[in-house]
């Protein structure tokens, strides 16, 4: 497997959770130095656990830094990319109105281009539930950016 | 708005800031020094389950009638190994021949011993067939261990040793699977040798008594010449 392209995956996955760069980019290699320390290599097919280890480091974070609520304006700074154009603002602010789980799901099959199977797997769902989640999601988001237009 | 369209408007809206350190981190990362062992026991990951579910198949026929004393369960033996040596001759092949996605290995080893990893690996597999089965076999009839061995292994090593030269051949490069032709083959030899008359299986067994083991040394060593000579030639066969 290319680490490469599992190093953007897992940071992307880590960002979108946490927030921040750094922390996302401190995720991200510890997740790759645990996972090699364990497995030695990567292969095809071992995305999955990194992405759980990378979910497991996400967790550790947030109760590291569990007091401290966002304010209010930075609610949404995980979709508030300085440059970016209208459309993109409307549907960050579409995504910022769905759960966690549907961002996640969006998250790891639009973005990351993972596999429904492997999506089930990391989610701990049937491939069924990932379908149908997914395109509730995906419902519910065209949906709110159909109101904002 | 179709699924299509909102694909690209998603991947706009989580595009993150570049990380800073990925090319320093991914340049000095390295990855754990794995050990032979180790690389022969990620092999048995990459065993195909019809491989497994076939000697699982045979031993547990085999135990479950030698402790019923069916007769026949050593002809089924002797007729079922020249299968299991075709199916691990494919397994060989089917790694140098597709570059499959545990080949991905060989961007960290040769792809000379992850073949070698997974022929080790099929071998252990084989070894273990035996070790059940001979025993049972031998145990449950009162038969002499050796001449038990020698009858299930002679159709597997003449199978393996036929196996391996013909899939490097042109024509066993081409077609892929004659291997299971020499399976057959020897396989109806066998059953001929077991079934045809009683003075033809009394001769059998009676050269397997004098030079079974020799026999089965002889195959072994041309065995593993086979392995060697597809080892040494594995990527031109890739």
């Amino acid at each position: 497997m290319d680490y490469e392209n599992a190093y953007d995956k897992i940071y992307k996955y880590a960002y979108f959770r946490v927030r921040d760069r750094a922390t996302a980019e401190d995720i991200t290699q510890e997740t790759f130095l645990r996972f090699l320390a364990k497995y030695g290599t990567l292969r095809e097919g071992d995305i999955r656990c990194l992405y759980t280890i990378a979910g497991n480091l996400c967790i550790d974070e947030y109760r590291r830094i569990k007091p401290e609520p966002l304010p209010e304006e930075d609610s949404g700074s995980l979709y508030a990319v300085p440059d970016s154009s209208e459309d993109t603002a409307i549907i960050r602010a579409a995504l910022s109105e769905l759960s966690p789980e549907d961002r996640e799901l969006l998250l790891l099959r639009h973005v990351n281009g993972e596999a429904v199977g492997t999506i089930a797997k990391i989610m701990n769902l049937s491939r069924f539930a990932v379908r149908r989640r997914l395109q509730a999601a995906e419902e519910n988001l065209r949906k709110r950016l159909e109101v904002d237009a | 708005m179709k699924n299509n369209d909102l694909g690209p408007l998603i991947r706009e809206a989580f595009s993150a800031p570049e990380p800073e350190m990925k090319q320093s981190f991914l340049k000095n990362l390295k990855p754990r020094e794995v050990s032979t062992p180790e690389v022969v026991l990620q092999q048995f990951a990459y065993i195909r389950i019809p491989v497994w579910l076939f000697a699982g198949f045979i031993m547990l026929i085999v135990v479950t009638a030698s402790l019923f004393r069916f007769e026949n369960v050593e002809n089924f033996m002797t007729v079922c190994m020249p299968f299991a040596a075709a199916i691990s001759v494919l397994e060989t092949r089917r790694s140098a021949r597709f570059g499959m996605s545990e080949l991905e290995m060989a961007t960290r080893f040769s792809l000379r011993t992850v073949v070698l990893a997974r022929m080790t690996a099929l071998g252990i597999l084989a070894a273990v067939e035996l070790l059940v089965c001979a025993p049972a076999i031998a145990a449950s009839f009162g038969r002499s261990l050796l001449i038990t061995g020698s009858r299930i292994l002679i159709p597997y090593l003449l199978t393996m040793v036929s196996g391996l030269a013909v899939e490097r051949s042109p024509l066993g490069r081409r077609t892929g699977y004659l291997s299971l032709v020499i399976a057959a083959a020897v396989s109806v030899l066998v059953f001929l040798v077991d079934n045809l008359d009683s003075r033809t299986l009394l001769l059998y067994l009676n050269m397997l008594k004098h030079w079974g083991v020799a026999l089965v040394f002889v195959l072994l060593s041309l065995t593993v010449f086979e392995q060697w000579k597809t080892i040494h030639h594995v990527e031109a066969l890739a």
